[in-house]
């Protein structure tokens, strides 16, 4: 699976890039901001985005997956330190895979992304 | 300087060059009617204009040199002062309508600078009665009464008197909400400053645990990757209970049911045996820990869930473990039973078991009644009878 990462902390980044990686999926890019993320997942083939929901720039995580979802149908899985009632309303109302709460678990990313294969 | 205070400066950076803007423009006016009066030979309401205009000038210097306090002091002198000029010499009518010149900066004193249609609509309100009162002076709509110089003393005198009155009442009522006000900005700068440091401890917490996971999955030795797991979830169980600080943005409880139960589902996750069928019951009552008591009792259930995971239940298809948290009377009563083999508690202690000794440590740290009754072949069973840390 394509995998795009939108998260600005660079060790979590990291992180989630490797345990993608040994799960043997292909991460496309990693990007800070959700502005970014939009113009990418416009103009590229994305199977799923690990987001986070708190970001660099205006945009958060969820308005981000908003905006991509008026074009393109891709899943996402949130992965954030804020995860108060209204934040997983808002996201719950997106294209959402699962909501999970950093740091996230390598068995926990494995179990989710068990349900998509 | 934190998001709360930089939006405070912004705000008050617009308004001041609002108020420069005003005062300039005031200015511009001032000017335009000098010249107009000196046209008309009318050489009084030249003069005054032009004190007016080099005031407002003042303003604006005094604004740009960060005097707000002067600035403000001299916009409502100079207003007065005008006002008053007029009326002494050439009669009340005539300085009345100056006082259009501060009402604008009033307004837009008077509310924030995101109430845009508001600020438009009182500005609005504002020229609109003054052009009724122009037009009713102007036609002479109401006609006025003959009164006696003593009435007209007596009326003049009631006026001030009252005006001057309410002016301190005002005052007071200001000075008193302002104080309200900035405390409330105080107390909730106090509260985003604190959020931000649980914020950042839980994402330091995050990182380590992270690490800690990926070097776990290269670890082909189940002993290490044990101790990896281990230190893993003692992190992560400390960094949930930041996220629950944060998330119900109490920074001072912690809900135990809530936490507990995820707490569970991640310890679940990490020692899941394909084999072993485990269910866990839990009857947690909606109890709100402090800090200081949550962060021990989260660790003891921790180590307790994790000891049940990992030990209890070898060799084993089946295992239960019972949950049990609630208030009696002013104590707080915590039960934990497993049906696994069991183990010899004090025999362990005597050993480097971190774990047992950790799950003791805890315990004594919540300086409670601990009642073991854990025995080898037959389950562990431990109560806990404790009361709220108090600092």
């Amino acid at each position: 699976m394509k995998v795009l990462i939108v998260e600005d902390d660079l060790i979590l980044t990291m992180l989630n890039t490797r345990f993608i990686e040994i799960l043997g999926h292909e991460v496309v890019k990693a990007l800070k901001s959700g502005e970014e993320a939009v113009e990418f997942a416009k103009e590229n083939d994305i199977d799923i985005i690990l987001m986070d929901i708190r970001l660099k720039g205006k945009m958060d995580g969820i308005e981000a997956m908003i905006e991509i979802n008026k074009t393109k149908d891709i899943k996402a899985i949130y992965i954030t330190g804020n995860s108060d009632p209204e934040t997983r309303k808002r996201a719950e109302a997106t294209n959402m895979l699962d909501f999970c709460v950093k740091p996230l678990n390598f068995e926990e990313l494995e179990v989710i992304l068990g349900k998509i294969n | 300087m934190n998001r709360l205070e930089e939006i405070n400066n912004k705000g008050r950076a617009t308004i001041v060059k609002t108020i420069r803007q005003f005062s300039l423009t005031t200015c511009l006016f001032s000017g335009i009617s000098a010249i107009f009066y000196l046209i008309l030979r009318m050489y009084q309401p030249a003069i005054i204009v032009s004190i007016i205009g080099l005031l407002f000038l003042l303003i604006y210097y005094f604004n740009k040199k960060n005097k707000h306090t002067i600035a403000r002091i001299i916009a409502i002198f100079a207003t007065n002062l005008g006002v008053l000029l007029f009326s002494i010499n050439l009669g009340f009518n005539t300085g009345f309508y100056l006082y259009l010149f501060a009402s604008p900066q009033l307004i837009y004193l008077l509310f924030k600078l995101r109430q845009k249609k508001l600020v438009y609509i009182c500005i609005g309100i504002n020229l609109l009665t003054f052009l009724i009162i122009f037009l009713i002076d102007w036609y002479k709509l109401i006609k006025p009464q003959e009164l006696t110089t003593n009435v007209i003393s007596l009326l003049y005198s009631l006026n001030f008197g009252l005006s001057l009155i309410l002016s301190f009442i005002l005052v007071a009522i200001f000075a008193k909400n302002n104080k309200v006000y900035i405390d409330l900005l105080k107390e909730a700068n106090e509260e985003l400053e604190e959020q931000q440091e649980v914020l950042k401890n839980k994402n330091n917490l995050a990182v380590v645990a992270g690490l800690l996971d990926l070097q776990n999955v290269f670890v082909k030795e189940k002993a290490i990757s044990d101790i990896l797991k281990d230190s893993k979830n003692r992190i992560k169980s400390i960094a949930l209970l930041h996220e629950k600080l944060y998330v119900h943005k109490d920074l001072d409880k912690i809900n135990v049911e809530e936490y507990i139960n995820e707490l569970i589902y991640f310890i679940k996750l990490s020692y899941k045996q394909k084999n072993i069928n485990i269910q866990i019951e839990t009857a947690i009552e909606s109890i709100h820990l402090s800090m200081e008591t949550a962060l021990p009792f989260s660790l003891l259930v921790n180590e307790l869930v994790t000891n049940s995971y990992k030990h209890a239940f070898l060799g084993k298809e089946n295992g239960s473990i019972k949950i049990d948290f609630k208030t009696e009377g002013e104590f707080l009563m915590f039960k934990y039973i497993d049906d696994g083999l069991g183990f010899d508690f004090d025999e362990k202690l005597k050993t480097d078991s971190i774990g047992t000794n950790l799950i003791n440590a805890f315990a004594s740290q919540l300086n409670g009644e601990f009642i073991n009754n854990t025995k080898l072949g037959s389950g562990c069973e431990m109560i806990l009878r404790f009361t709220e840390i108090t600092e």
